[in-house]
């Protein structure tokens, strides 16, 4: 061979290799490209993945409320848990629990709206005749309402400027849940109207407006529920709190101490501390001599959730009548309300109040209904910021709310540090 | 008629002429020994007539026999490793036989020693520009007890790092050249095996289960290079950075490895090789539990001392036998072995078998084939380790000594060790590798040569919890059982011309293409919440579940070479590579990677001084790559099941098309040579390596949708590093020699750019995750934390600083070893030291015990009574506060080896050849500050991009061998 010949072949060479580039193409088999959802067929997987997203993501939002509540408390060996349950979750320092629930519920938002550009984009003027169009809405709508019901602040949108939670219910939670219960009426989705209505009495209650929570609240018939699915079909759609503090599984949480004393351990429940009958919807295990993951800590065990497929209801007609009592009470129609808080314990097999000498006390029957109709659904953080209790339940120096995430303000150019937030600065 | 005619004519006249060439030749024969008169078989002693060579190789007696040896005074040159070539004139008489007798003294001289390189074909040392070691495998095993891949490696190269991280038997092998110099991609170096590319996967890959299952054994993973048998392996070359690598593109950035195995030699009676080993692992006695029997459970039970109950002798025997040998054309080396180990902390053990055969064809003077193929089952009962609530000994050391029971004689936290012990957890690999080697030489400066060749894995992991045990999540059993297929399709060519441009200017033009196909796919199963027991399967689960990961990545690459030799002396490459790539994004192009490298034998020039023998200056420039994760450019959402069994769609990963491989480019210079008589070696190398387009995971708003980050090519980091390795012989005479072999090795690593980030986490998915922090000015995954301001001991808090301070660097800035070899008469001892310095580490186990108010750093602060003092609340309160930082500055007595060859009458009595006998025993003794129960301590696996915490890690254990190696 020439020397020329061999010239000729590297030529070659560098001038086949560019042209290469199918050889050079792999495609990934285990996702979808964006482009390839852009289609009427993958609407409904569209649509549910934000869905059972937004499901995945509650029950992360229930246990980081849960410790800083007066609901659990840390018994585990975990940092960040540590920091939540002891009040000393803040701005500015990174904490993987926390930050994860709020990141998981702000990406949920961001799908959805994806998911609402989508199905527009598909389906054109018919997106808004489409049930699908209506959950993805609802959806987003809850995610606001979840955040601004745990968070002090979070973004308005996607990489936008921060909101106060109370603004993000009026001005992203309630609107956005307005225009899903008109879409849904347009298209008869009965079970939709549902879900957004109850969802914005709560957000209705939580702005202070009165009588449009009791409206909405009031639509809702005796018996309503609507849980939010988990299963053991996979990893990500079990229930975190079974599978972090349930006795049988992690122990890395349980019932705060300050309830200890009212549990009935033989009777595995909380004793309803008006009657002393025991209280079924706060079912408590505890043996002599076991611990949490600390291996030091006594762990009192939920019973409410059990298996890791264990649904998790994300409201119900319980809280309806509930938000009608708190409704009625700021009304100081204390008979409407007292009414309504019997209701529910008569429902839930415990014996009526009597109208109180202090008629202030029904805002207690009230906030211990909730806390025990509620266990473990993510009101409690809420209901004790609302009525200013941190301090009288958990001690001074706490945070009241949980932090913005460190991720959001670390890659939001249009939030910084320092963050203004009381309770958690 | 007139062509038969003439051909008729020709062949006459060639039996002819064949008839005179007979009749004008002669033979040459002798013996090789050292110095000390011991044979020395496998020396190859050739003639060189320039266009031809002729030659042959010593058997296990020492001698040799070159036939057809044109008449005349020719020159006879016996090489081999490890000694001086020596060269003798003789006078072949036609018909006659010449003896020629060698004896070789031992030299550290390698500068006419071929190394493969990979860049160009084989090629003397004395002409490359960059720091390359070779390390003889064959030598290696006669003298030390060596049972896996990783120990052929450790401490034998300056600037590697090769260190058993696990000590679990199976367990991960920490594989690093020069520093780091990435984020988030893998830092192993690129293997090849007779220039096939390899599987080298060394992580836990048991996931896709989430909550439903826990990791597999707790992060630790099992090496796919301990499949590979020391006894195949003749040599081992090291290509240690970006300058070296460049003719290996976008995956060489880490540097690179090639294995050649043993191939018989032509010409030779069949030589036998047997080897047998026995011994045992076992743990040093220094288990944080030695406090323990002070303390009682209810009802008076004593708690048990880990390091009385759970260290036993782990029984390793190892046995191999190979044969090897030729015809003129053709020629064989067949070998198998069987490995058995046991861990010294039972269930844990491991089974080997290895076969191979590599067959040579020379098919006539232009065509040589060759076929290598080896096959492997590696079987590992995996002991259950590091961060998993089943580790066997984490759950011992963190017992609470004051609640011990019967059931549970450590106070176990989760799980009581007798019922961890059910737990049956097994890795199952097949390997086949094989490579087909055509080289077509058309002319003596003319060669060509094709590789093609396959690496595939089917590796098996299978875990049983029975039904009815305490596991954390699992109280009524659980089955998994997950399948990994790993493919890795090699095509190479190479060609290579060599040339006169003047009469002192010689060029040697290579130029080349290879592609690489790499598929790797895992499917999982699991089965859980028996009825009872009885049923084993997956589908005797009430809840089951499946899944399933799959890459592909296709690498193209074309390269040329062009290497000028001036007067023999000076020596010049230029080289350059362009490469395509499945993973780099769709709106990147090719990649282009240039090198240059000067050698220049300066001892060559009359005017340098006599006292050195060889001596070569040396400096290159190049850039190598690495190429991102598979499928990283890709903008994704994920099918999910949701819903319970729905359908659904979620936003994945954000992707980037403009994704770019990440470019190291080095600078190396050095020296390299002999003195006294060849009697030192010296090789010291300057690197300075700076990465660029480093990928760095830029955080999206979790507003935005994307929890993963996206990553984009914007960090720069950079390695600085100096390594010498330097062999003596201070002392040779005809019965004793000693001989020390010195390595050292500096680099300071530092973090030049992440594009304005204020820090991230080291690591990402698929490289084993990590537990250190990016920051700029700093070293990749370098350990950062808070640090205590004060304490106060009323309140019995402490106060930490607000912001994380820097603890150290995550890998050790200095590494040196040391050994020393004595030779007498029949005798051989080695002795070697090795030494890493300057590394830091969270030691998660240390905080866990004082955490759990447990372990004899905690228990020792108690008062009499065993009740806690103020010493011990200050330590709780501590721990409670702060992770624990310790250094991993240590020096080890990391292998002490004793030999005896027996007497060369014993052994021709009993017909056989060179025997040797040894005992060799393995990180004998450690001293170091750790607070930890190995300094080197790691519960990550072997290709975890950072170190992983000390937490509830297995320390590797020492090992004692007794070996006999013989051949007949």
């Amino acid at each position: 061979m020439s020397f020329r010949n061999i010239l000729t072949v590297l030529l070659i060479s560098f001038i086949v290799l560019p042209s290469c580039d199918d050889l050079l193409t792999v495609e990934d088999p285990q996702s979808y490209a964006d482009e390839d959802l852009n289609r009427e067929e993958a609407i409904p997987a569209v649509a549910n993945g934000v869905l059972g997203e937004f499901y995945t993501s509650l029950d992360d939002f229930i246990l980081v409320t849960a410790l800083l509540s007066d609901e659990y408390q840390h018994t585990g060996t975990w940092n960040d848990w540590d920091q939540i349950s002891t009040g000393k979750v803040r701005p500015g320092i990174a904490n993987g629990s926390s930050d994860a629930a709020f990141d998981e519920l702000l990406s949920v938002r961001w799908a959805a709206e994806d998911a609402e550009r989508r199905i527009e984009e598909v389906l054109g003027n018919e997106a808004e005749s489409s049930e699908y169009y209506v959950q993805v809405k609802i959806v987003k709508a809850f995610a606001n309402l979840i955040v601004a019901m745990g968070y002090a602040e979070a973004p308005a949108d996607a990489g936008g400027e921060a909101l106060r939670d109370i603004e993000l219910i009026e001005q992203r939670a309630i609107p956005q849940l307005s225009e899903a219960i008109q879409l849904a009426q347009s298209g008869g989705f009965t079970n939709w109207e549902r879900l957004a209505t109850a969802g914005r009495a709560r957000a209705n209650l939580m702005a202070g407006n009165y009588p449009d929570a009791l409206t909405d609240a009031q639509n809702i018939p005796d018996g309503y529920i609507h849980e939010a699915n988990y299963s053991v079909s996979t990893g990500n759609q079990q229930n975190s709190i079974v599978a972090l503090t349930h006795w049988d599984n992690n122990r890395a949480g349980g019932l705060y101490n300050g309830w200890w004393n009212q549990v009935d351990i033989d009777g595995g429940s909380l004793i309803d501390p008006y009657t002393n009958e025991l209280d079924s919807r706060v079912p408590i295990r505890y043996e002599d001599g076991e611990f949490g993951v600390d291996g030091s800590t006594p762990h009192y065990s939920e019973m409410k959730y059990t298996g890791l497929g264990d649904d998790i209801r994300l409201t119900h007609w319980q809280e309806m009548r509930l938000i009608e009592a708190e409704v009625y009470y700021e009304a100081e129609q204390y008979i409407n309300a007292l009414n309504r808080v019997n209701e529910v314990r008569t429902a839930a097999g415990l014996t009526a109040h009597t109208m109180p000498t202090d008629q202030s006390e029904i805002m207690d029957y009230i906030l211990h209904e909730r806390f025990a109709e509620m266990f473990l659904e993510g009101h409690r953080l809420n209901d004790l910021n609302r009525f200013n209790l941190i301090l009288d339940k958990l001690g001074p120096n706490r945070a009241v709310k949980l932090p913005i995430s460190i991720n959001e303000v670390n890659a939001n150019s249009n939030i910084s540090f320092p963050r203004d937030v009381p309770g958690t600065s | 008629m007139k062509n038969q005619i003439q051909f008729f004519l020709l062949v006459v006249i060639s039996f002819c002429f064949t008839g005179v060439i007979w009749a004008q030749t002669g033979t040459i024969e002798g013996k090789v020994t050292d110095s000390q008169g011991e044979v020395l078989p496998g020396v190859n002693v050739v003639i060189d007539f320039g266009e031809e060579v002729l030659g042959a190789s010593t058997d296990v007696e020492g001698n040799y026999r070159i036939t057809s040896v044109p008449v005349g005074r020719v020159e006879v040159t016996a090489r081999f490793l490890g000694f001086g070539s020596q060269t003798r004139e003789v006078e072949v008489e036609a018909g006659e036989v010449a003896t020629v007798n060698f004896s070789l003294t031992s030299s550290t001289i390698r500068m006419d020693e071929l190394v493969v390189t990979g860049t160009g074909g084989e090629v003397s040392r004395e002409k490359i520009g960059t720091s390359i070691t070779s390390i003889n495998t064959n030598d290696l095993l006669e003298n030390a007890s060596i049972n896996s891949f990783d120990e052929i490696l450790e401490g034998r190269a300056a600037g590697l790092r090769s260190v058993q991280t696990s000590g679990t038997v199976g367990g991960g092998n920490d594989l690093r050249v020069r520093g780091t110099s990435s984020f988030t991609l893998g830092q192993r170096p690129a293997v090849y095996i007779d220039g096939v590319r390899v599987d080298t996967r060394a992580t836990e890959w048991a996931g896709g289960g989430s909550r439903f299952s826990q990791e597999f054994s707790g992060g630790q993973g099992t090496d796919r290079l301990s499949d590979l048998s020391p006894n195949e392996i003749q040599t081992v070359e090291i290509v240690k950075g970006a300058a070296a690598a460049t003719l290996y593109g976008s995956d060489a950035s880490n540097g690179v490895i090639q294995i050649i195995t043993n191939k018989g030699k032509f010409n030779s009676k069949p030589q036998w090789s047997l080897r047998t080993s026995v011994g045992f692992n076992r743990h040093r006695a220094n288990f944080p539990t030695k406090l323990f029997p002070n303390f009682e459970g209810p009802g008076g039970f004593q708690a048990k001392d880990a390091n009385e109950t759970l260290i036993e002798n782990g029984i390793k025997t190892t046995n191999s036998l190979s044969v090897e040998g030729g015809g003129s054309d053709f020629s064989y080396f067949i070998s198998g072995s069987y490995s058995s180990e046991e861990g010294s902390i039972q269930p844990n053990w491991m089974r080997r078998g290895n076969l191979r055969a590599n067959l040579r064809w020379r098919v006539d003077n232009k065509w040589n084939i060759s076929l290598t193929t080896g096959y492997s089952r590696n079987k590992v009962q995996e002991q259950q380790a590091g961060n998993n609530w089943n580790a066997l000994l984490g759950n011992a050391i963190l017992g609470n000594p004051r609640v011990a029971t019967e059931d549970r004689p450590f106070g176990e936290p989760w799980t009581p060790v007798e019922v961890i012990r059910k737990i049956e957890a097994f890795t199952d690999a097949n390997r086949f590798t094989t490579g087909l080697n055509i080289r077509y030489n058309p002319r003596e400066n003319f060669s060509q040569r094709l590789v093609l060749g396959l690496d595939a894995v089917g590796e098996q992991r299978e875990r049983f919890l029975p039904y009815g045990e305490p596991y954390t999540y699992v109280p009524a059993g659980e089955r998994n059982l997950f399948h990994r297929s790993f493919e890795s399709w090699t095509f190479d060519y190479l060609g290579n011309y060599r040339f006169s441009i003047t009469e002192n200017i010689e060029n040697e033009l290579s130029w080349g293409g290879q592609g690489f196909w790499e598929f790797d796919q895992m499917v999982f199963a699991t089965g859980r919440e028996f009825a009872g027991p009885g049923v084993t399967t997956v589908g005797g689960g009430a809840q089951t579940l499946g899944n399933e990961q799959f890459t592909e990545v296709v690498t193209l690459g074309v390269y040329t070479q062009t290497r000028l030799s001036f007067y023999d002396k000076l020596h010049l490459a230029l080289g350059f590579r362009l490469d395509g790539n499945s993973a780099f994004g769709a709106n990147y192009g090719l990649q282009e990677y240039p090198k240059a490298e000067v050698s220049y034998m300066i001892s060559e020039e009359d005017f340098f001084p006599d006292l050195f023998s060889s001596f070569k200056v040396r400096a290159a420039l190049g850039m190598a790559g690495q190429s991102p994760g598979a499928f990283d450019q890709f903008r994704t959402f994920s099918p999910q099941s949701v819903l319970g069994e729905e359908a659904g769609v979620i936003p994945s990963t954000p992707g980037n098309p403009d994704l770019e491989p990440e470019k190291s480019t080095e600078f190396e210079t050095g020296i390299e040579g002999g003195i006294w008589e060849d009697r030192v070696y010296f090789d010291f190398t300057y690197f300075r390596q700076r990465t660029t387009d480093a990928l760095v995971p830029i955080a999206l708003p979790p507003s935005e949708g994307f929890a993963q980050a996206q990553l984009r090519n914007i960090g720069e980091i950079e390695n600085i590093g100096w390594e010498l390795a330097l062999d003596l012989i201070p002392i040779q005479s005809s019965n004793f020699t000693w001989d020390t072999n010195l390595k050292l090795s500096g680099v300071k690593n530092e973090v030049l750019d992440i594009g304005g980030v204020e820090r991230f986490p080291a690591g990402s998915a698929g490289t084993g995750g990590g537990t250190g922090w990016v920051v700029e000015g700093y070293p990749v995954a370098g350990v950062w934390e808070y640090e205590p301001v004060s304490y106060d001991s009323q309140s019995e808090t402490w106060q930490r600083t607000n912001e994380l301070v820097y603890q150290g660097p995550t890998f050790p800035t200095f590494t040196g070893s040391i050994e020393n070899v004595f030779n007498y008469k029949q005798f051989r001892l080695g002795i070697k030291v090795s030494s890493e310095l300057g590394a830091v580490f969270t030691n998660g186990s240390r905080q866990y015990q004082n955490n759990f108010q447990t372990g004899d750093e905690y228990l020792s602060t108690l008062d009499e009574n065993q009740q806690p003092t103020a010493e011990s609340t200050k330590l709780y309160e501590y721990y409670r506060t702060f992770p624990a930082i310790d250094s991993r500055d240590h020096i080890k007595i990391q292998q002490i080896s004793l030999s005896y060859n027996l007497p060369e009458k014993t052994v021709e009595r009993l017909g056989l050849g060179r025997t040797t006998i040894n005992l060799t025993g393995n990180e004998l003794h450690w001293w170091d500050n750790s607070n930890a129960t190995h300094p080197q301590i790691n519960y990550l696996g072997g290709a975890s991009f950072a170190q992983g915490s000390g937490f509830l890690a297995v320390p590797p254990p020492r090992s004692v061998m007794l070996s006999i190696s013989t051949r007949f």
